[in-house]
Order: structure tokens, then C-alpha cells, then sequence
């Protein structure tokens, strides 16, 4: 087991180590220079890019690159983007709103997803059953940046229940209030994949043997349900659950747009469209860590538990 | 407990089910029914599949004969029309769709002027008011009267910013945006297929590189990839397809991985392999057709995500090459004047809702129908 | 027991998301402070540093928290603008033809009460210039108004000159900008200027002070970079007002500065700005009282387009066609003939129509100032009369000149590519109306036009490969740039487009422009302001008439909405002090 565990942080430390070198060369393939600013007389640039040694062959350039991440933890510092600033320090400003915001979406919508997704197994073909399966197909098939626009012009703007804005600075009351919209614009695709998955799984499980067996035992319908369906249903949807942190996390930057949240989601595409390189490769690897580091808990978590899932055999074996 | 209760059966507590009749097989009476012949019968006998591949086949049909439906090109601009409001005949006399609109905060005193307000384009005065000592009105006009457009020609979904009739565009748009997602969705499949199988047939050293590699691909977020390549390559349909491939195609690789993981070391395959059968064979002839369910649905699913997702790439100013359309387009130039001319908007995204949900259920009912523990059951 | 464990441990999950809201400082509520200004702009921020300010958005937040030696001042006329002291005790004393003092008023502090003196101006400007830090914006210090003697080789000297070797180092002790004591500065010109230069050029944002305990500790360990006005906590102020609060990009909040040095003339007790990017939801701001100000894109305009409360002013940028001159497969493109077709082919009037923007079948704005009296250069007759009648528009012509094109170099059929910027709705919307109009004006059979979206930044460095060599990457470009210095000298537009220039899009050369342009930087020329303007009338007409040095079509306008308990100091936008925000006050 423990050789498994180790052969898989390395697997994952290895893939990581590719994607920074991909990343480097992608990003200084790009057509533009770090340096373009027509302010400046070309004299200058001409300084700025040999004392940066962008003027050396690109596997140089990644050796300094690679000596400040190691040695200062340096991940360049933002040129355009926000100038001056160290490109970790740009992320660390701005990953925590970001995260805050998703994460608590996160925490919302898996409840409310497992119960939806309960209700409509047990009541399956019937009136709730109908109704969160046409709830599902909605949420999912339309963007959630349409239901948050809808939300905030008339919840927020007609209704004035809500902020417009989401207020960053503000305290207590107005803060949390001010966070519903985006919350609740973010959520609904969450949960409406985890209902969507959760009802077929537990469909599935309801008619087999195992069931039948716990229900001639005398266990109610529900309870036989929670109890034995359900646990067996949850496993897998870590393999929902894990991924989808990943994607809210790089997919908020509509939301965060509407609304006007200081959080970390345009700044990837805003640092490519300037040029910014030192933070395009910064971000880039944030998203690579987690969607590796997601990766790497459900396979662990499967392996715990499941020993086939590990490493799937040669085909003669 | 239970355990008690066990003890306290005594053999006499059971009886025979089966008492009073014999038992004999019985001969088959129907027609064995194929895979996919038992498949299509529980799709056809799923409502509101069969409904939605209707609604797909009709948006498809008027994708390709919608803009030939009236006299205007895509691409014909009419300056003296910009911004009209929909009309359409029928629709007319029940006050909805009849190329009025409420106009607000104009000065009354320009409302006499008959070359800005031409006789009887004015239909009512809604609301009057002043700001800063000038007296204003919101008044309800006949917006084809005012541009001085002839009774006979109506813009059934309304004119744009440069006066570019909307039904031609947005059917035209309907064409482009579908077949971009059709095509970047053929051959993620494709790819992904033959990658997957390969990666799962052999297993080993070869399945873990290729597998890392996925994750390599995968670790980049589609809409950085995508607005990397489109640096690169400019905008264009081109572009957005492969943007739209270069990670689409992990999805279906990992799904048929997982596949040929299960049926490679099944006992037929074992048979065949011991018979001499190569593995080109092996993989597309015997394995590869257990997973043609699970694929067909899969694009199914992926076609409304293929949309979507070049409707994003719109919305951030990566779409197609102007001035062709396409939802996207079409819905990221709406929604910049949402408030004013709302019609703009509410076509392209009831089409692109329709759409998305339709393709959604019709995957879910190939999903069902395909899915062999649903066989028999209904 | 294990449910209650899970209870408590999501309990602790929300607890922990929650921690994130860590309290600041609450905003002074509204009752308390009564003219506050509600500001939603729609620029991104990102450094309130005076030496890395290169972007609108950071402007106008440098503009209300800093100070320089004289700033501008709305007129009591309420339709111009002039220059007083403020970190200055008085206006500057000539010497001699090339030196100036100038007395730093004793009563200069900074936002925390601590004394501004000439030291610190020479520290700021000595920083501003260091050649290891190289300030992208910061030459203006040396080189805006005036030139000081010395200062751009100074900031140049890491640099190399054109063949390649490097500059001579200079010292800073030979640069024209020196402290006699401690409230007396002592400015060198390389040239001879007039009073009202020297002002202006001492009103440069780059040349406001920095506040140096602050400067230095942001300064990396080889002094190469400086983290100076990138948070809250690393800037200091001088400025009408100082920022309280600052979230990036997003949230802004500032409170009247007592210290200010002219805090007579705010009106304002404190401003609370957000950033929206969204035109909507800024127009739900405005209407539902959040907002004070707003502009107006198309959205907005067909709903306002005739309120009272709208104004409208031009803005500086013309927007303009680049045409590759060094295109091997399209050499025609290197002939007036063809970009004189294309240009006249384009109806101006209409595209601004569609855009909500003012034609321009000219090169240089409306905003630039060509008399001392405030008189603008476009508002000349000499600079109107001579331009082509509906703003370029002669579709008949254009035929005639596109088919003789056609004879010359002995083509069918003439198929070119238009680059337009994502993001620039304007730009896209000419380019799809050209696209359609030019084939029908030219023959379709005889001229295609593809359009090409591109990147802003991308499209920048497109244009600039066919100055280093021969391309055949792009036919046209739309580009439109601004330089400050244009303000006060219109004629300073000509720079890039000299054939020697560096940074230029494409090997121009119109020798009549080479020409005047220098005499133009001549003392015969700058001492002389009717002189000036009619060389940059010559000039103009030289690339309108006769070279097409590019294709001008259009200048951007602004539509705002100011709501109506704010009182501004000007009745129009005016060159130079625009709305003049800092000093508006707003009724009881």
C-alpha cells in the first residue's frame, strides 16, 4: 500500500515538473513580448529583457526561472498585471476570496444535492421525482451566469433585497449579504450534478439483490436507503465532488465579473491578453496543483479502499 | 436476534410455492432482439427523448433553411435600420412582436418634430416628467413608422446595431455554432477512442505514460488553453474547434479506458486471442463495439457543452470571425445592450436554452436506453 | 455521536470559510460624512504609484491622493482652467534663459503631517529616473514640457543607441535638477522655454514627490525594482484626499486630506469608488442611487440619448487605419494612390453614426491646444478649411482613383485583410461596415475585404514586425494612439510617424513631414505659436492630401451622466482639467 501511495506522489510530483516546463515554453512561445510598452525607447526594453534573460535560449531562461522558484521562492514578479508585485503574492490576494466564495457554495450544494438527489430515487417517476429532474436539466443546460444576471437585476436591483455588488471590505450583516447572489448563482450547477448523479446511482443500487435482502429484513424503505444505498453510492461520488472544486474554483470568472468580486478567476486570461508572463505561468500552475492534487485524492481514496483500481494490469495478465 | 428467530422455523413453516402447477420451459415466442434493436425500443417508448430529438431535428432543418426564409443576407446591412424591434404579422394583433417599443427620456419638445418623430409613429405618451427644468416623456412608438419602413417588410426577430436583419443571423448563427460543436465533437471522440483504447488494451508502462499524459493535457483549464491557441492562431471557426479538441478529447479516452480495462479479460477475449486473432482486431472488432452505447451518448451529452462552450469563448472575445455569427456572437453582442433592446437577446438564448436542453434529454434517454442493467426493466 | 462530529466539524468548515472576512476599518457611514461622492468607474486599477502610473484607471486615483509643485484649477469662468502653485510657494523665477528656481512652500506635508521639502522632490525624481529601476512612464520627468538638461541620459544611460554600442554613463550630479537649500529647487533646461512650460511641466503626475522611508523599504535587495504604491500600506500621500481603503481593481474609499496643501479648494468630504465592469449593472448603479456618475455605451444611450443631464465630450484618441508599406506581395500598398482610394471610400459620417463617435477624415484631435489663449487647434478655420468635404466621403472618386490603382499595377482583383482589436466594439462594427461598403463602392468582383480579429497587444506587435523587415502578415491595422504631450503641441501626433522614428508600425516616409518636423523643434518655431500651428496645419494637410500617411475614420467620444446633486466646477469638459473632479461639491 504504502509503495502505491509513494508511486503515486511521485507520478503526480513528475507530471507537475512537465507541466511547469510546458507551461514556460507555451507561455514564452506566445507571440508578444514581455516588454512592449511603447512608452519606453527601445534602449530600455533592450535592459530590461537581457537583465530578465529573456535575450537567452529559452531552456536558460528556464534554469533561472527554476533557481528563483527553488532557492527564493520567487515566482517572477507581475509586469503588467499588477506591477511590481511578486506573482505568488498576486495569487495570494486574491485566491482567498475566490475560494471563500466556492468553497462555501461547495459546502452548500452537496447537501442539498444528496437530499434532492435522495427524494427523487425514492419518489422515482413521480410529481418530486419529475420536478427535480426537470430542476436538474435547467440548471445544468442553462449557464449560471444567466440565472446570477436574472438574480441580481431583480432580486438585487428591482427587489433591492440584495447588494448589487459583492462588498469586500465591508463586515458582519452586509458582507454575508452581499454574498448570497454570487453563492447562490454558483450552487446550482453543483447541485444539480450531484442530484443528477445520486439518482441514477441509488436507482441502481435500490433494485439489487442486497436490497431486497435488507428490506425482507425488515428495514423501512428509507432508512434502507440512507443506510445501505446510500453509503455505497458516496464512494464514487467523491469522483463528482473532488473534480467539481476544481472547476469552480477556474470557472467563477463571470461571476466574479457580475459582481464585482476581487477573486483570482480573470486573472489568468487578463495576464495571457497582456503578456504577463511571470503570472501566466504562476497561475497556470495553481490550477495544474489542484486539478493534480484532486486527481491524486480520488485515486488514493479509491485505491484505500478498492485494491483493483490500482494501476490497471498488462494484457496478458 | 435474528439469529433467534431463525432457530424458532421449523421445517413445516415452509411451504412449496410451485404446489399445484407443473413446471416446464418454456419456447421463446418473440424475435431475439439485438442490442441495439432493444435499445431503440426503450428510447421510443422515452417521451421526452423522442421529444427532444424532434425539437433537434427541427432547429437543425431550420438551421439550414432558416436563413433562406426571407430576403435578407446575413451579412446585408441597412444603416437607416438599425436596432428595430421584432414584428411579426400574426403576432401583431395581440400587441406583442408588432415593431413598437417604449422610448424613454425624450424631450417633448422634440416630439412635434416630424423629421425625428415622423406622423404617427408616436402611439402614446406613457409617463411625463421633468429633469433639470425640460420637460421629458416616455412615450410608446411605432419603430418601423419612425425608420419609414414599408408595411410589407418585417424583421420577425428584429435588426442589430447595424441594422442586419436578426432571424437570418440567428438562424445562420444556429448553423455555424452547431457545426463547430458537431465537428470539435467527432473528433474528440475519435481521438479520444483510439487513445483510450490503446491506453487500456495494453496496459503497463504504456497505459501509465498515456494516462500522465491526460493529466498533463488536463491540467490546463479549457478556457486558458483555448485563449492560448486563439492567440496564436487568430480567431476563426478554425480556431475554435481545435481549441475546443485539443482537451476535449480526455474525457471520451478515460471513458473507454475504463472500458477496455473491464472487457479485455473476459473469457471471449481470452478465446479470440487464443485463436490468433491480432490486436488491431482485438481492440476494434470485439471490444471496442461494447462501448459504442456509452460513446453515442457521450457526444450526445458533449454537443450542448460544445456550444456553450464557444458561446464563453464569445463572451470573452474570442469568438468567430465577424461579421459571421454564431450564438455566441450573437449573444455576447446582445447582452451588451440588454436592457435596451432585450429582444436582441431573447432569441439566441431561448434557441441556445432549447438546445442545450434538448440535447441534454436526448442524451439522458440514450444513456438509459443503452445502459445494459435498464435492459428488460421499465 | 459520530453525526454530532460531523455537524461540528462542517460548522467548523463555514467557520473557517467565514474567517476569511476579516473586519477593516468600517467606512465612515454617510450620516457622518455628507458629501461623499459615490464613484463606480470601470478601469482596472492596479499601482497608485506616480512613477508606474501608465494606464487611465490609475490616474484617476493618483490624481485625487497626489500633488505636484503647481496643479490646474478650474477658472471662475467655468469654461477654462489655469495653473497654481501647490507644493510650490510661487511660480518659477528664470535666471536665465536656462535656469529656473522654484521655492517649495514651507508649509508642504504630506498626508501624515510630516514636511515636504526640495530634498524630497530631488529624491523623487532621482528615483524616478534611476536607470536601474527604468519606470516605464517616468521619462516625463525629464522630457514632457521641458527637456531637462541631462535627464534622459540619465535614464538612458543602461541602455545602447542605435548601433548597438552602450550610452556613456552619467552622474547624477550633472543633471539639470539640483536643491540650492533645503525649499529651493534649481531646474537646467537643454533648451530655452516660456514661464508657462516650466509650470505646466511641474504639474506632471510623474513629477509629484514620493514619500522616501516608505520608497526605500520597498526597494529590492539589488535595487533593480520597487513595490512603491502597490498596497495601502507601502504609499504615502499629498493629495486632496487620502485613500483609506483599497481593494485592487475594486473598491476604493478616501477621505478628505487635512494636510493638503490647498485643502481650501475641496469641496469633497470623502469619495466611495468601485470598480464595475459590467455597462449594465453600472446603469443599475446610477439609477438606483449607488452611483453619482456614469458612462454611457450604446446600452445606456438609447435610454438617455436625449436627457438633459447627458454630455458628451470628444476623447483624445483618433482612431486610424495602419496600412503595411512593406509587404512584398502587395506592393501597391506602398503607393498614395491606393490608400487614397480606400480613404475616401470610407463614409466617415455614418460609421460615427453607428459607433456614437465623430468622424475624422483629419489626423490630429479636438483636444489638443494650439494658443496660449486656450484656443484648440482643431478649432482653427486654417485647420478646417481645407479638409475634404463630407468627411472624406467621395465614393465616386474613390472609384476613379481604385481603378486607376487597378491599371498601374496591372491587376483583376485586389484582395486585402483588416485586423481590428477584440474588445473594441467600435472598431469591430467600422470594420464590419467597410467590409461590407468598400467592394460595393470598388466592384465586388474587383475587391475583397477579410476581416481578422486580434488581440490588443498582439495586434501592436504585428504591426511592428513590418518596421524590422519585409511581411506579408497584414495588409491594415487599426490602431489609434495618444501621446500627452499632444495637449499643449499637437504637432508632437507626428513624431512616430517620422521615417527615422523608432517603435513605428511601418517604414512611413513622407520627407515633407521629416522636414517640418524638425523646424518645428527649432527656437525660431516654439518661441512663435502662430508659426507652430501653421507648419502643423502643412503638415496635416501633407498626410490628409497628398501621402495618406494612414487612413484617420474616426475619434472616440464619452457619454456620461452625472446625477444631479453634484455640482461640477466647469459647465463642459475642458482640455486639460476634464470634469475637474477633485473640486466639485455636491448640494445639501
Amino acid at each position: 500500500m504504502l509503495k502505491y501511495v509513494l508511486k503515486r506522489l511521485l507520478a503526480a510530483a513528475v507530471t507537475l515538473f512537465i507541466i511547469l516546463a510546458l507551461a514556460f515554453a507555451v507561455v514564452r512561445l506566445m507571440p508578444g513580448s514581455v516588454y512592449d510598452d511603447p512608452n519606453l525607447d527601445q534602449a530600455i526594453i533592450d535592459m530590461l529583457i537581457e537583465r530578465a534573460h529573456l535575450d537567452k535560449p529559452i531552456h536558460i531562461q528556464f534554469y533561472y526561472f527554476l533557481k528563483g522558484v527553488v532557492m527564493d521562492k520567487d515566482w517572477g514578479t507581475s509586469v503588467k498585471v499588477e506591477p511590481g508585485v511578486p506573482a505568488f503574492q498576486v495569487l495570494a490576494n486574491r485566491i482567498p476570496v475566490s475560494l471563500q466564495i466556492n468553497l462555501i457554495s461547495l459546502l452548500i450544494s452537496v447537501p442539498i444535492g444528496i437530499v434532492a438527489g435522495i427524494v427523487a430515487a425514492l419518489q422515482k417517476n413521480r410529481g418530486a421525482d419529475t420536478l427535480i429532474s426537470v430542476g436538474v436539466i435547467i440548471f445544468i443546460s442553462v449557464p449560471s451566469f444567466v440565472f446570477a444576471s436574472l438574480m441580481q437585476y431583480f432580486l438585487a436591483y428591482k427587489l433591492k433585497l440584495f447588494p448589487i455588488l459583492y462588498q469586500p471590505s465591508a463586515v458582519g450583516a452586509l458582507r454575508l449579504k452581499s454574498m448570497v447572489l454570487p453563492i447562490a448563482a454558483l450552487s446550482l450547477s453543483p447541485i444539480a450534478t450531484i442530484t443528477r448523479y445520486l439518482r441514477g446511482e441509488l436507482i441502481e443500487v435500490l433494485g439489487s439483490e442486497y436490497m431486497l435482502l435488507a428490506k425482507t429484513k425488515g428495514l423501512g424503505r428509507f432508512k434502507a436507503t440512507v443506510k445501505h444505498a446510500f453509503r455505497n453510492a458516496s464512494l464514487p461520488m467523491m469522483n463528482v465532488i473532488v473534480p467539481m472544486f476544481a472547476n469552480i474554483v477556474g470557472g467563477s470568472m463571470v461571476i466574479e465579473r457580475l459582481f464585482s468580486i476581487p477573486g483570482v478567476g480573470g486573472t489568468m486570461i487578463k495576464s495571457i491578453n497582456a503578456n504577463d508572463h511571470s503570472l501566466t505561468v504562476a497561475t497556470l500552475m495553481f490550477y495544474a496543483m489542484i486539478s493534480i492534487g484532486t486527481a491524486l485524492l480520488v485515486d488514493l481514496s479509491y485505491g484505500l479502499v478498492d485494491p483493483r483500481v490500482r494501476v490497471g494490469g498488462k494484457k496478458d495478465e | 436476534m435474528n439469529k433467534k428467530l431463525n432457530s424458532r422455523l421449523a421445517p413445516e413453516d415452509f411451504v412449496l410455492v410451485q404446489l399445484d402447477e407443473d413446471l416446464f420451459d418454456d419456447s421463446f415466442v418473440g424475435q431475439p432482439v439485438s442490442y441495439f434493436g432493444d435499445a431503440l425500443i426503450r428510447l421510443s417508448r422515452n417521451k421526452s427523448a423522442i421529444i427532444a430529438f424532434g425539437i433537434i431535428v427541427f432547429i437543425i432543418i431550420m438551421a439550414l433553411f432558416g436563413p433562406a426564409m426571407n430576403q435578407f443576407g446575413y451579412n446585408q446591412q441597412m444603416v437607416d435600420r438599425v436596432n428595430l424591434p421584432p414584428r411579426i404579422p400574426i403576432f401583431a394583433k395581440f400587441g406583442v412582436f408588432d415593431g413598437t417599443r417604449i422610448l424613454y427620456n425624450r424631450q417633448v419638445a422634440n416630439l412635434t418634430d416630424p423629421s425625428r418623430y415622423p406622423e404617427g409613429s408616436i402611439l402614446e405618451t406613457v409617463r411625463t416628467f421633468t429633469s433639470r427644468d425640460i420637460a421629458m416623456a416616455d412615450i410608446k412608438a411605432d419603430m418601423y413608422k419612425m425608420h419609414d419602413v414599408p408595411d410589407d417588410i418585417n424583421f420577425w426577430f428584429g435588426t442589430d446595431y447595424l441594422g442586419r436583419d436578426l432571424w437570418t443571423r440567428t438562424w445562420r448563427g444556429a448553423r455555424v455554432s452547431l457545426m463547430i460543436a458537431v465537428i470539435a465533437v467527432f473528433v474528440n471522440i475519435v481521438i479520444g477512442t483510439i487513445y483510450g483504447a490503446i491506453a487500456g488494451y495494453y496496459g503497463g508502462k504504456a497505459d501509465m505514460v498515456m494516462m500522465r499524459f491526460t493529466e498533463i493535457v488536463g491540467a490546463f483549464p479549457q478556457s486558458i488553453l483555448a485563449t492560448m491557441l486563439i492567440l496564436v492562431l487568430g480567431t476563426g471557426i478554425r480556431a475554435i474547434i481545435i481549441a475546443l479538441v485539443v482537451r476535449g478529447w480526455i474525457g471520451t479516452a478515460r471513458l473507454i479506458r475504463a472500458q477496455f480495462l473491464r472487457f479485455k479479460g473476459r473469457e471471449y477475449v481470452l478465446a479470440a486471442r487464443t485463436l490468433g486473432v491480432d490486436d488491431r482486431k482485438l481492440i476494434f472488432r470485439h471490444i471496442l463495439p461494447n462501448s459504442i452505447g456509452p460513446i453515442i451518448t457521450r457526444a450526445m451529452i458533449a454537443v450542448p457543452g460544445a456550444i456553450f462552450s464557444e458561446a464563453f469563448l464569445a463572451f470573452i472575445g474570442l469568438g468567430i470571425q465577424a461579421p459571421e455569427p454564431s450564438m455566441g456572437v450573437l449573444l455576447s453582442d446582445a447582452q451588451k445592450v440588454l436592457t435596451s433592446y432585450p429582444y436582441q437577446t431573447l432569441f439566441p438564448a431561448i434557441l441556445i436554452s432549447i438546445l442545450m436542453i434538448s440535447f441534454n434529454l436526448f442524451g439522458n434517454g440514450l444513456r438509459d436506453a443503452f445502459d445494459p442493467t435498464m435492459r428488460g426493466v421499465d | 455521536m459520530r453525526k454530532r462530529l460531523l455537524f461540528f466539524l462542517s460548522l467548523l468548515i463555514v467557520a473557517l470559510a467565514l474567517a476569511g472576512c476579516n473586519p477593516s476599518e468600517p467606512p465612515p457611514s454617510p450620516e457622518a460624512a455628507p458629501k461623499i461622492f459615490k464613484w463606480i468607474s470601470s478601469g482596472e486599477d492596479n499601482s497608485i504609484n506616480p512613477h508606474d502610473c501608465n494606464a487611465a484607471p490609475n490616474y484617476e486615483i493618483v490624481d485625487f491622493i497626489q500633488v505636484a509643485l503647481y496643479q490646474i484649477v478650474p477658472a471662475e469662468s467655468r469654461d477654462k482652467s489655469y495653473y497654481v502653485p501647490a507644493l510650490a510657494e510661487d511660480y518659477p523665477v528664470a535666471e536665465d534663459d536656462y535656469v529656473w528656481t522654484i521655492k517649495v512652500n514651507p508649509e508642504a506635508k504630506w498626508a501624515n503631517g510630516e514636511p515636504i521639502d526640495a530634498n524630497t522632490f530631488i529624491y523623487s525624481w532621482k528615483m524616478g529616473l534611476d536607470p536601474d529601476l527604468a519606470w516605464n512612464s517616468t521619462s516625463s520627468i525629464a522630457n514632457q514640457y521641458i527637456l531637462v538638461k541631462n535627464g534622459l541620459e540619465y535614464y538612458q544611460q543602461k541602455g545602447t543607441d542605435k548601433d548597438g554600442n552602450p550610452n556613456p554613463a552619467v552622474d547624477w550630479e550633472d543633471v539639470g535638477l539640483k536643491a540650492l537649500d533645503d525649499y529651493t529647487l534649481e531646474i537646467t533646461t537643454a533648451q530655452k522655454y516660456t514661464e508657462q512650460e516650466v509650470i505646466r511641466h511641474f504639474a506632471v503626475r510623474s513629477t509629484s514627490p514620493v514619500y522616501e522611508p516608505i520608497y526605500e523599504e520597498c526597494m529590492n535587495a539589488d535595487r533593480t525594482g520597487n513595490s512603491y504604491g502597490t498596497s495601502l500600506e507601502k504609499f504615502m500621500g499629498c493629495g486632496p484626499f487620502n485613500l483609506t481603503n483599497w481593494v485592487k481593481a475594486s473598491e476604493r474609499t478616501f477621505e478628505k486630506n487635512e494636510n493638503f496643501i490647498n485643502a481650501h479648494l475641496i469641496k469633497l468630504d470623502g469619495i466611495e469608488g468601485r470598480v464595475v465592469l459590467d455597462e449594465a449593472t453600472r446603469l443599475e448603479l446610477f439609477e438606483s442611487g449607488d452611483s453619482d456618475y456614469v458612462a454611457l455605451g450604446a446600452n445606456g444611450l438609447a435610454k438617455y440619448a436625449e436627457d438633459p443631464s447627458l454630455i458628451s465630450y470628444d476623447q483624445k484618441a483618433i482612431r486610424t487605419i495602419e496600412v503595411n508599406r512593406n509587404n512584398p506581395d502587395k506592393a501597391f500598398l506602398q503607393d498614395p494612390l491606393v490608400r487614397k482610394a480606400i480613404f475616401h471610400a470610407i463614409d466617415r459620417n455614418t460609421i460615427a453614426d453607428l459607433t456614437f463617435t465623430t468622424a475624422a477624415p483629419f489626423f490630429l484631435s479636438y483636444s489638443g491646444v494650439s494658443f496660449a489663449d486656450g484656443t484648440l487647434y482643431r478649432q482653427m478655420e486654417e485647420a478646417n478649411e481645407w479638409l475634404p468635404a463630407n468627411g472624406g466621403y467621395d465614393p465616386d472618386l474613390a472609384k476613379e482613383l481604385f481603378d486607376e490603382a487597378l491599371e498601374k499595377y496591372n491587376l483583376d482583383k485586389m484582395s486585402l485583410s483588416l485586423h481590428y482589436s477584440e474588445g473594441m466594439d467600435a472598431l469591430r462594427t467600422a470594420s464590419e461596415y467597410i467590409q461590407n461598403q468598400l467592394p460595393q463602392i470598388f466592384g465586388e468582383d474587383k475587391f475583397e475585404l477579410k476581416l481578422q480579429a486580434i488581440q490588443h497587444t498582439a495586434a501592436l506587435a504585428l504591426m511592428r514586425t513590418s518596421n524590422e523587415g519585409p511581411t506579408t502578415e497584414w495588409d491594415m491595422c487599426w490602431s489609434g494612439w495618444h501621446l500627452g504631450a499632444e495637449t499643449y503641441e499637437p504637432h508632437k501626433k507626428f513624431a512616430p510617424y517620422r521615417s527615422y522614428a523608432t517603435n513605428k508600425y511601418s517604414p512611413y516616409s513622407n520627407d515633407f513631414l521629416d522636414d517640418n518636423y524638425e523646424k518645428l523643434l527649432t527656437e525660431e518655431y516654439r518661441f512663435d505659436e502662430r508659426k507652430t500651428f501653421d507648419a502643423t496645419v502643412e503638415i496635416e494637410k501633407s498626410i490628409i492630401l497628398d501621402d495618406i500617411t494612414c487612413i484617420p475614420v474616426i475619434q472616440e467620444k464619452a457619454f456620461v451622466l452625472w446625477s444631479e446633486r453634484i455640482v461640477l466646477p466647469v459647465d463642459e469638459y475642458t482640455v486639460g482639467l476634464g470634469f475637474g473632479w477633485r473640486f466639485m461639491d455636491m448640494e445639501e
